[in-house]
């Protein structure tokens, strides 16, 4: 029992002076680096991270009743918005390299506009105003995210979600 | 309830007025003020017997328990398109003379042959009922002259009268909706243009050979996905467009077509339509198949293949696909089906 306890606190230690050490190099490391974000991924786990967001975003929506009526689309819409919001976070945390950074820039252009949308949807549909509702509907469909993923090559973000059927 | 002598009917005159100057032309001025200046020709040109109308007393009755089958308000919610009828409005009500009679009053609103809008204010009259179906001359209440025909056979549902209207040198496929007596604020609907089909198809079942329909046929969805480039809002954007349209638009369904066996009557064609739509499912039962040639009709039952009558399908077969249009109830859907491929 003594001898694992005093393991366990040597191995403590250890990890503790690793990730101290850790720190100051990566800090040291990053000194240069203006634009705020992590190391510069590659495209391929670019596109991998990207598309496990989006997976798991589409995934959150698809267990979302879907609203069948004005009187349900304000709230559907609230909680879609709450999951947009979170994936644009989560994406906009990733580093994209230089030949991908305008497509990956243009599709978190069309994903914030999407989720301004959202909003500005949800708050019609909670005012009864149809007309108000599709033309925020439109907007979100015109904002093209899907097309825009495509562009930057994140093929789970750009495929259309199915609606679940009820 | 309070009866309008001047017409006869037994409600008031006052809301025919009412419904025509939200429907369309300010020239048609009520059927009701038409009806009273048809009943004044008729009245000089006719000796009368029946008191408030001045239209003669038909040869021919219509028992009420035939007659009242029909009795109520509609509107045209679908025509023969070459019929270039755009809306239009049925009244059938017995009178409240001395010996009531069936009598109605027909508006249409088209165009003529050179594109003109054109209004045309009717009377149905005389009505006879034989073999189970209601027939009435057209008679213009400008004119007093016949101008068409009327056949309506007895409805299969309370919320339509399905029928010809003989009009202007043709004879038209027809289909009253049945408006709530209450509502005068609506508008007239617009009549769905359709092509002709045969009123009651020759045959029953699906075809020659029944089993060559059955199985599964797919949906094609009726327009563009507008979700299509929306990501995974896509289910959003459908909703709120459907929410916003206020339409059934179906993104997604099946028709299945199998044998029904039943203990007492021969095996007999049915199916099953599933429609998917955001944030909705409707499954329709269909049954009481008919054909003629491309054409299929089947009667849509509510709950089960055994449940009320609630809609019609009427569709056309070509190859693979299948064009219909569903009708239940408020809905009027236009819908295409095809086989899916063989894997």
């Amino acid at each position: 029992m003594g001898l694992t306890m005093t393991l366990k606190g040597s191995r403590s230690a250890l990890l503790a002076c690793v990730a101290l050490a850790g720190g100051v190099a990566v800090a040291g490391c990053g000194g240069g680096d203006d634009d705020g974000g992590g190391e510069e991924l590659s495209r391929a786990a670019l596109v991998r991270q990207a598309n496990a967001a989006c997976r798991r975003a589409a995934a959150g929506i698809a267990r979302i009743p879907v609203a069948a009526s004005i009187d349900e689309l304000g709230s559907y819409a609230e909680r879609v918005h709450t999951i947009g919001t979170r994936l644009y976070d989560e994406v906009s945390q990733l580093t994209p390299s230089q030949p991908d950074r305008q497509a990956f820039e243009r599709y978190l252009r069309a994903l914030s506009t999407s989720n301004a949308q959202l909003s500005a949807l949800s708050r019609a549909a909670d005012a009864g105003d149809r007309a108000a509702v599709g033309a925020a509907a439109g907007r979100v469909a015109r904002a093209e995210v899907g097309t825009y993923a495509a562009v930057a090559g994140f093929d789970v973000c750009s495929e259309a979600s199915p609606t679940p059927t009820s | 309830m309070r009866r309008d002598a001047r017409f006869g009917c037994k409600r008031p005159c006052a809301r025919f007025g009412r419904v025509s100057r939200r429907t369309s032309l300010a020239s048609f001025a009520g059927i009701c003020l038409a009806a009273v200046t048809t009943t004044a020709l008729v009245t000089s040109a006719h000796a009368t017997t029946g008191v408030g109308t001045g239209l003669p007393q038909p040869r021919v009755d219509v028992a009420k328990a035939d007659g009242e089958q029909f009795v109520g308000r509609y509107s045209i919610g679908e025509i023969d398109r070459r019929a270039k009828v755009t809306s239009g409005q049925l009244m059938i009500d017995y009178t409240d003379t001395e010996k009531p009679f069936l009598i109605g009053s027909l508006a249409i609103y088209g165009f003529d042959r050179d594109g003109r809008q054109q209004t045309s204010a009717a009377i149905t009259y005389p009505f006879s009922f034989a073999d189970d179906v209601l027939t009435g001359r057209v008679i213009s209440q400008g004119t007093y002259r016949q101008i068409g025909s009327i056949r309506l056979p007895v409805p299969r549902s309370t919320e339509e009268l399905s029928g010809t209207l003989g009009w202007r040198g043709g004879t038209y496929q027809v289909v009253f909706d049945r408006l709530p007596v209450s509502d005068l604020a609506t508008a007239l609907p617009q009549a769905k243009q359709i092509d002709a089909v045969p009123l009651r198809l020759k045959n029953r079942g699906l075809g020659a050979r029944d089993s060559a329909f059955y199985g599964r046929w797919e949906l094609v969805p009726s327009r563009d996905d507008v979700g299509k480039a929306s990501s995974l809002y896509a289910p959003l954007v459908r909703a709120a467009t459907a929410v916003s349209d206020d339409e059934l638009v179906p993104d997604s369904g099946h028709l299945q077509l199998f044998e029904v066996e039943s203990r007492f009557d021969p095996p007999a064609p049915g199916g099953m339509m599933t429609l998917h739509a955001p944030g909705s499912t409707r499954a329709e039962f269909l049954t009481d198949f008919r054909w003629e040639g491309p054409w299929r009709t089947a009667i849509v039952r509510g709950g089960s293949d055994g449940g009320p009558v609630v809609g019609r399908f009427t569709g056309r077969v070509s190859g693979d696909t299948l064009v219909g249009t569903l009708r239940n109830g408020d809905l009027s859907i236009e819908l295409t089906f095809t086989r899916p491929k063989q894997r």
